[in-house]
This record gives structure tokens, C-alpha cells and sequence, in this order.
């Protein structure tokens, strides 16, 4: 059976961060956010865990630069050592820019892909919820309907109080 | 004034910090009464590390006033008593201008009539067209004309920044304006000082980039000793707890930012010129030995390497001991850079103690100088219309 959500829309982030915190206050567990772009001080009001998303940045630019790096080491020293004006083929300083440019390019690249991974998001991958507006100007706050007894009319009370805009229940395909 | 007097130095700081400027001038005193060599260099590397320290700050509101920012309102105070030290520094020109004769190579008599450098009885073309640029009196207006730009128009600026929000006044638009008319010109003059002081030590050398090089080290060295005096001064509960961990996150990334803009110009200077081995140019590594040069590295190490692996993680950034720590680091690395740039070629090269004691007795007047600045307004500029919103924005 899928879940049931109670979902609040709010006209502005700040008034969506006060309610986030003021249900979190009253001791309900917020499932997610939706917003049209990325609010500061969100992720706190929302108590989310430092993302490990700067870890898998920093070892894929590590693995960037130093692949660059044997690459260069390789062609440079030992498949087709060329002279250059009296230079040694282990010329690190001339290796260094792609060094650097490879480290920044998969740093990018996997970061994007991780992020993307991790929210699970790929091409024909259906839409889980339908929250209107939540892309143009809507701020939605999304709950858990079930994780009390009476918890959806009790969450839909609090919700109005903190001034959403509109609360609705809805039933997505799958978990938020 | 209504409740006591906040106390910025205890007796054992001021102590201390009389101490080195005394220190600093005995140093001066002893070398110059004993015709020493090193002296000059000294007079040299004290005046521009002076210099340089307040226009950092100077460069800091500029930059920040140019954008229409508001961030870095609550501690404000500090870059504007970091600039206030400008005419100081700009009065130790005079000792400078009277001391180029003995440090620049080419301000001796009969340096570009030397057999040395002539060809068939004509001065060589390295040096054939910076005859007439290099030549003590205008070397001299120049520098004189540069110092009291700079001072004088950041006091013009600091004037306004203080009436600003006293009694509805307004002067942002003005501000900004003059921020943009110093940072446009301090590109362009800076550009020239550095070729002029530095560069010119060693008059055949030339690298383009000198000047972005120099300005790259001057704009980290400002955003450390901006760091270091808001953490020193917050400790002490000047801003009465209104510095959050958003304002040091703030300055700890700018700090990270151009450690590693310093780091790409420093690379790329030597880079270009290891890769062209043009002998005017790789002379200037060569001197100071190539690439197995511990104090090059060292220079690398306390400018990039400590400040990029030790304020990479967010967490860390926000930690004032660690941000102090590493400012710390930051302010000695610039220094040992100007020691590298100025005193190979120098007499008594690195081995040099005046180049040690003079720029930490103008560092100990700097320092000195600041509290005094800092002192004489209150810590907070509450009347401004920006300090609300610097006190709880986010980002």
C-alpha cells in the first residue's frame, strides 16, 4: 500500500523555514521540501545531515588529476619520449595544467552524476508526485499523513495555523 | 560614554607591540649608523609590507562597495581601521626614495654606461628602453605620486564611510563611485609599483605578470589580516557577539579563493618561464634556485598548500581558531614572498636580519595604528542601513 502525505503550500521561503521549524518543534517528522530554487537555510531548519556529496567530489578530483597524471608520466616517459628543447620527459611543470584541468573536469562530471544518482533521477523516470506550482512560485512542505494515529487532521491543523496557503492529501506513487 | 571602556589591548600586547616597533627601529638605528648593506633592503621590504597590509584592507572595501555588499557590515570597522593606516605607510615613501640609490642596481652612477652592457658602444636593447623609466628622480615622483593617490583617496572614502547613516545621511552612491575610480586605478598604478620595486632590483628581468602576481598576493594578504583582526577583535567581545558563523564561513572562502588565485598566477609565471628559458627570465628562478628551492617551496607551502588542504572542508572554515591559525600562516608567507622577490639579488641575499626586523617593527606599527583607528568609532556601524541586514544574512 503507498503512503499517504499531507502536503502544505506556502506563497514565500521564509514562511515555509518558520514552518518547517514550528511543526518540527511540535515533534512531526518532515519527509521533504519542494521548492522552485534552493533556499538558504532550509537544510537546517529541516535538520538534514552535512551532505557527503564533498567527499565523492574531492576523490573524483583526485582521480582526475592523478589519471591525468599517469597518463602524461606514460606517454610522455615511456611509450614516446620526444625531446623538447633539452627538457627532461618528466617534465612535471608542463604536466601540471592538464593535471589540474582533468582533476576540475571529473570532479564536475561525477559530482553531477552522483547528485543525480543519488536522487534518482534519469531520463523517462515518472514524476513520484504531482505538486502544482512546487517549479514556478509554490514552496511545499510535504509529511508523513501516518506516522501518528490521527496524525493527518492534527498536521493539516498545524499547517493552517502556520499559515499555508493550501493543504491537500495526496497518495504518490511512491515514497517521498 | 556609558559603561567602561572596552579594553582592545592588554598591557602585555601594547608591551609587545612596542617592543617590535622599537625593535624594528634599533634595527633601522644600528644599520644605518653602520653603513650596513642590508639596511636598504630592509627599508625596502618594511615599507612595502606597511603598505601592502593597508592596502589590503583599502582593497577589501573597494571590492565590496563596488558590488553593492552588505555581508561584511558588522565588522566593517576592521577594513576601514586597516586602510586608516594608509598615510602612515605612505609617509615611510620618503624613507624609501631616500633610500633607492643604495637598493636599485641602475640608480648608480654610470649603470647604463657601463662597458658591461654596451654592444659595439650601444647599450644593450633589454635595457635600451627602460633607460629613461628608470632613473631615481622619476622613479622617486612616481612612487611618491602612487602612496599618495592611494591614501589619499581612501581617506576620502573612509570620510564618507564614517558620516554614513548619521543623520539619514547617504553617501553609498558616492562610496561606491570612489570605489570604483580606486579599484580601476589601483590596477593600473599597482601594476607599475610592482615592475618599479620589485621588479626593477634586478633590471633585466621582466615577467608581465609581475604585477597581477603582486596584486594576487596583496588581495589574500588583505582578506587574511581582515580575518585575523575581526577573530582577535570578537574574541575580545568588540562586536558583542554579532559576528556569526556565516560572516567567518564568508571570509574563511574568500581566504580559499585567493589562496588559490595566488597560487595559479605563481604557477603560471614560473611555469611560462621555465618553458621558454629565455636567460633574462629564468634568471630570476635560477637565482633563486630552481626548482629544488626550499624556500620557494616554502613560500608555495605557506600561501597555497595551508591555506587550500586546511580550509577545504566547510566545517573547518567555520572554526575561528583554525581560520586564525591559517591567516596567520597566510600574513608570515607574504612576507617571506617579498623577502624572495627583493633579496637574492640583494646585498647579503637572504641571510639578511634588517629584512626581518624592520617589516615587523612597520608590522607592529601597522598593528598598533589599527587599534588606534579602530578605537576612536564605535565597533558597530549601527546607523548604517546595511548593518541589519548583514547581522542575519544568509547564504
Amino acid at each position: 500500500m503507498s503512503r499517504r502525505y499531507v502536503v502544505g503550500y506556502f506563497e514565500e521561503d521564509g514562511r515555509l523555514i518558520r514552518a518547517v521549524k514550528e511543526l518540527r518543534d511540535q515533534g512531526w517528522a518532515v519527509a521533504d521540501c519542494f521548492t522552485p530554487y534552493p533556499v538558504p537555510g532550509l537544510d537546517e531548519a529541516m535538520g538534514l545531515e552535512h551532505s557527503y556529496l564533498g567527499w565523492v567530489a574531492f576523490v573524483a578530483a583526485m582521480v582526475g588529476a592523478f589519471g591525468m597524471l599517469a597518463l602524461e608520466l606514460f606517454v610522455a616517459v615511456y611509450a614516446w619520449p620526444v625531446n623538447i628543447g633539452g627538457r627532461p620527459n618528466a617534465s612535471i611543470p608542463a604536466f601540471i595544467p592538464p593535471f589540474f584541468e582533468a582533476g576540475v573536469l571529473n570532479c564536475a562530471l561525477t559530482t553531477v552524476g552522483a547528485l543525480l544518482a543519488v536522487c534518482k533521477l534519469y531520463p523517462g523516470r515518472e514524476v513520484p508526485a504531482d505538486l502544482p506550482r512546487t517549479t514556478d512560485d509554490r514552496f511545499a512542505v510535504v509529511l508523513d499523513a501516518d506516522q501518528a494515529p490521527g496524525a493527518a487532521d492534527r498536521i493539516t491543523a498545524a499547517l493552517k495555523r502556520v499559515g499555508a496557503l493550501e493543504v491537500t492529501e495526496q497518495t504518490p506513487r511512491e515514497a517521498l | 560614554m556609558s559603561g567602561p571602556e572596552l579594553e582592545l589591548l592588554s598591557g602585555g600586547q601594547k608591551r609587545l607591540l612596542y617592543g617590535l616597533l622599537g625593535l624594528g627601529a634599533l634595527a633601522l638605528g644600528v644599520g644605518l649608523a653602520t653603513h650596513s648593506g642590508g639596511v636598504y633592503s630592509g627599508i625596502l621590504l618594511g615599507f612595502l609590507f606597511m603598505l601592502e597590509l593597508g592596502l589590503g584592507g583599502a582593497l577589501f572595501l573597494c571590492i565590496n562597495a563596488t558590488a553593492n555588499a552588505r555581508w561584511h557590515t558588522v565588522f566593517r570597522r576592521v577594513p576601514e581601521g586597516v586602510a586608516a593606516t594608509l598615510p602612515w605607510a605612505a609617509l615611510l615613501v620618503l624613507l624609501f626614495v631616500w633610500a633607492v640609490p643604495h637598493i636599485y642596481p641602475w640608480a648608480a652612477p654610470g649603470f647604463y654606461t657601463d662597458p658591461s652592457r654596451l654592444v659595439g658602444g650601444v647599450l644593450i636593447p633589454e635595457l635600451k628602453a627602460k633607460e629613461g623609466w628608470l632613473q631615481p628622480g622619476w622613479f622617486s615622483l612616481r612612487a611618491v605620486l602612487f602612496v599618495a593617490w592611494w591614501a589619499g583617496l581612501m581617506s576620502l572614502i573612509l570620510r564618507l564611510q564614517r558620516g554614513q547613516g548619521l543623520g539619514g545621511a547617504n553617501h553609498a552612491g558616492a562610496i561606491r563611485k570612489l570605489s570604483i575610480l580606486f579599484c580601476v586605478t589601483f590596477a593600473y598604478t599597482f601594476s607599475v609599483a610592482s615592475f618599479d620595486w620589485l621588479m626593477s632590483l634586478e633590471p633585466r628581468f621582466y615577467s608581465t605578470i609581475f604585477g597581477v602576481y603582486c596584486f594576487a598576493g596583496v588581495m589574500q594578504l588583505g582578506f587574511a589580516v581582515v580575518l585575523l583582526l575581526t577573530l582577535f577583535l570578537d574574541a575580545k567581545g568588540a562586536f558583542k557577539d554579532q559576528i556569526r558563523e556565516q560572516h567567518r564561513h564568508d571570509l574563511g572562502k574568500w581566504l580559499f579563493a585567493f589562496s588559490c588565485f595566488w597560487a595559479y598566477i605563481w604557477f603560471f609565471q614560473f611555469m611560462l618561464i621555465w618553458y621558454a628559458d629565455l636567460p633574462d627570465e629564468s634568471r630570476y628562478y635560477v637565482r633563486r634556485g630552481g626548482l629544488r628551492a626550499d624556500v620557494m617551496a616554502l613560500v608555495v607551502l605557506l600561501r597555497f598548500c595551508v591555506p587550500f588542504f586546511g580550509l577545504a572542508s566547510q566545517k573547518v572554515k567555520k572554526n575561528p581558531r583554525i581560520l586564525a591559525a591559517v591567516a596567520l600562516i597566510v600574513v608570515a608567507g607574504h612576507w617571506l614572498d617579498l623577502a624572495l622577490m627583493a633579496l637574492p639579488s640583494q646585498a647579503g641575499g637572504m641571510r639578511n636580519l634588517y629584512a626581518l626586523l624592520i617589516p615587523v617593527g612597520t608590522g607592529a606599527a601597522f598593528v598598533l595604528l589599527f587599534f588606534r583607528a579602530f578605537a576612536k568609532k564605535p565597533a558597530l556601524p549601527e546607523p548604517d542601513a546595511a548593518y541589519a541586514y548583514s547581522r542575519r544574512y544568509l547564504t
